[in-house]
């Protein structure tokens, strides 16, 4: 009996001891929490697309300038040299020689190439690959005409943009604009639209009345601007396909600040009836409106949520210009800046996860974003008028007008990240002022 | 024994006196922000001695983690810009030619791939592979370090008892000396100073800081990285928070980009062959 016991015991030892060795060696593995990195673009090299004749690779270098161009002004991308590339790959097909990818320091590498199916058909083809990761992140096929070339471009950059960033690029959107020629007393504005890196550009319209704040509609095609076409301005919509213009009901008072709901049937605009501004919605189909503000003060630049629910506009009725927040329906009114200053022109950003306006305060004007409960208030730029912003479609970029001081002060449009630190001037043919950027195309 | 009570209460009176006399000073009471300078130090050097017997060998920290190779059928999709119908049907896939569908092919080196590991369904790109196979600085490295373990040992303890417990009792002995397990904070810090440089926070993430990413790194003795992986890789890949992909790919190109890890000291390879980093973005300090 005491035998059993003392060899129970002896046992029971050994297990605890054979349970503290595995516990210990458990906790001796080595943790390290890494909090810090940079914030340096990542550099990839894109290569001009393979092709099989000259004309062809004529093509595919125009696509790889334009790839590396919509790349580096991301900000996120610093594009190689292609002069500094060591491999040169004859078949996407095969895997690329990693280490002399690494070697002049690439972290991610496209690899494409064109192939002329038809005089009037190519198809684009390419993958992207991780060098340090030693894998294929994506690889994708276009087909399309020769003139839609650029397009295609585009559309391939921006899969590599997500691919890289976990977020939708927005490379394949345009911008319209107003064009702006002549001094700042007699100043002629039009409305145009290009593509968002400046090529393509159109004037929307003939004529030579001036026009402000253009909106684009969620899927693209129509847009939404204020005119003093007649005395009292008013609000037009346009389709870009037909070139048709119509006016948005004949109203007593001034209408303008329109801006389309998430799902298109509807937007909102701000009215001035005697003397008073408020907030209305219109029905696009019914042209009903509804009344969503009743303040006594001055509430204007309405922008709804991307999910529809919630509205972000501008109010003086705590005073001085602030931004606040309410349903769709007009109840639940919300105050969210509290700073000093003059906030204006709110927009929702389409991630839903900021509002970027714009701010003046002792002579200066800056463009901010803040959370839509009021917290983490930004200056992402200042200057002496930075005014309008307008979200890239996925919600990363902000456009905004620029404009320098004297009579003859140039009227620019620029961008700048939600970093604040990648701030470019777009190119636009001339003066250009109050720019919308479109969702993707479809 | 009549001057009992006198001797007593003179000697007591004594004691008493000199004992006031003695402690009578007032008590010390330390400044509040008095400042003591410290010298941190590791005795992780004094205090690890390996036991004398036979280690395990790593037998797989040597193995070469081999990319899977993804089909772009997985991955490729078709969009035609030139008939706007075409892109919401699913058939332009069909009408891939073959040789645009294969498989991008592997480099095959005896080195780094068997044959079993080849993808079954595509033979014809073992025709057409590359002429040279790629020069990895990585895979050399990692052959010179197996002809290095497998050099006998010069002093192998008698095998007296199971190889088993000649394991755990090492692994107790190095234990039970206390400090060996960990690496100084100077050399912590070298290795987030190299992870700042070689990872790319993820700022522009919606919810930056909710993208944490613990990575299992095990280490070559000479630095080099025997084998990365994610420690939840099913949760991270399953996720429908897209960021979390690309936060961990980001993580896994950070910690392959920042080797060779030969800035830690070889002597405390136990220290570190085996690590988790966690990518843990934190933007507000």
């Amino acid at each position: 009996m005491t035998s059993y016991v003392s060899r129970k015991f002896l046992s029971m030892l050994i297990w605890l001891g054979v349970m503290m060795l595995s516990a210990g060696g458990a906790a001796a593995q080595l943790t390290i929490d890494i909090t810090k990195g940079n914030l340096e673009p990542l550099p990839i090299a894109v290569p001009d697309f393979l092709a099989e004749d000259a004309r062809v690779a004529e093509i595919g270098a125009q696509v790889a300038q334009i790839v590396r161009a919509d790349l580096e002004r991301s900000g996120l991308f610093n594009p190689l040299d292609p002069a500094s590339f060591i491999e040169t790959q004859t078949n996407i097909d095969y895997e690329p020689n990693f280490s002399e990818w690494r070697v002049i320091k690439a972290e991610a590498l496209v690899s494409g190439r064109i192939i002329r199916e038809s005089d009037t058909r190519l198809r684009v083809e390419f993958r992207l690959w991780d060098i340090f990761g030693e894998k294929q992140l994506a690889g994708l096929r276009f087909a399309t005409t020769p003139d839609n070339i650029r397009r295609i471009s585009h559309k391939a950059a921006d899969a590599i943009y997500e691919a890289l960033t976990g977020e939708t690029g927005y490379f394949d959107s345009r911008i319209v604009f107003i064009d702006e020629k002549g001094p700042k007393t007699n100043r002629k504005k039009r409305l145009t639209i290009m593509d968002q890196d400046g090529a393509n550009p159109q004037y929307l319209l003939t004529g030579s009345d001036i026009v402000l704040t253009p909106r684009f509609s969620p899927n693209s095609q129509k847009i939404t601007f204020m005119s003093y076409e007649n005395t009292v301005p008013q609000i037009y919509l346009l389709d870009i396909e037909t070139g048709r213009r119509e006016l948005l009901g004949n109203f007593p008072g001034m209408t303008f600040a329109p801006r389309f709901a998430p799902d298109g049937r509807s937007f909102l605009l701000s009215m001035v009836q005697r003397g008073n501004s408020d907030i209305y919605l219109m029905d696009l189909e019914s042209r009903s409106t509804s009344r969503l503000t009743s303040d006594p003060a001055i509430d204007v630049s309405a922008s709804f949520s991307p999910d529809g629910k919630n509205i972000v506009f501008n109010s003086d009725r705590g005073g001085s210009p602030q931004l606040y927040t309410m349903k769709s329906d007009g109840s639940g009114v919300k105050r969210i800046t509290f700073g000093t200053g003059r906030y204006s022109a709110p927009v929702w950003s389409p991630r839903g996860d900021l509002i970027a306006f714009t701010k003046s305060e002792g002579g200066t004007f800056s463009i901010g974003v803040i959370k839509p409960d009021g917290s983490g208030e930004r200056q992402l730029t200042n200057g002496f008028l930075v005014e309008g912003p307008t979200w890239s479609p996925n919600g990363r970029v902000i456009l905004f007008s620029k404009e320098s001081r004297g009579r003859n002060g140039s009227s620019e449009v620029w961008s700048v990240d939600l970093t604040g630190r990648n701030l470019r001037k777009v190119n636009t043919p001339g003066k250009a002022s109050d720019p919308a950027w479109s969702p993707l195309l479809p | 024994m009549k001057f009992g009570i006198p001797i007593s209460f003179t000697l007591h009176a004594a004691f008493l006196g000199g004992g006031i006399f003695l402690f009578n000073e007032t008590p010390y009471i330390p400044e509040d922000n008095l400042i003591v300078p410290v010298d941190i130090i590791d005795i992780s050097k004094e205090t690890n001695v390996k036991a004398a017997v036979k280690r395990r060998e790593p037998e797989a920290e040597r193995e070469i983690d081999i990319p899977a190779a993804e089909t772009p059928l997985d991955n490729a999709d078709v969009k035609d810009e030139a008939s706007k119908q075409a892109e919401t049907l699913p058939e332009p896939v069909k009408d891939v030619p073959v040789e645009t569908a294969a498989e991008p092919s592997v480099d095959i080196s005896p080195e780094t791939k068997t044959p079993d590991e080849l993808p079954e369904d595509t033979p014809e790109n073992l025709v057409e592979a590359p002429e040279t196979p790629s020069f990895s600085l990585d895979d050399l490295s990692a052959l010179i370090d197996r002809s290095r373990d497998s050099q006998p040992e010069a002093n192998q303890q008698k095998v007296l008892q199971s190889e088993e417990t000649l394991y755990a009792f090492a692994d107790a002995a190095r234990r039970g000396a206390g400090a060996g397990d960990g690496l100084a904070l100077s050399q912590i810090d070298a290795l987030r100073a190299a992870m700042y440089k070689c990872w790319r926070i993820p700022a522009d993430a919606k919810d930056p800081e909710s993208l944490i990413i613990p990575v299992e790194v095990k280490l070559h003795r000479d630095g080099h990285i025997a084998s990365v992986n994610l420690k939840n890789a099913g949760a991270i890949y399953g996720s429908p928070n897209p960021y979390m992909k690309v936060a961990a790919d980001n993580a896994l190109r950070a910690v392959s980009k920042c080797a060779p890890y030969d800035f830690l000291p070889v002597e405390d390879y136990d220290s570190w062959k085996h690590m988790t980093l966690t990518f843990r973005p934190i933007l507000s300090q």
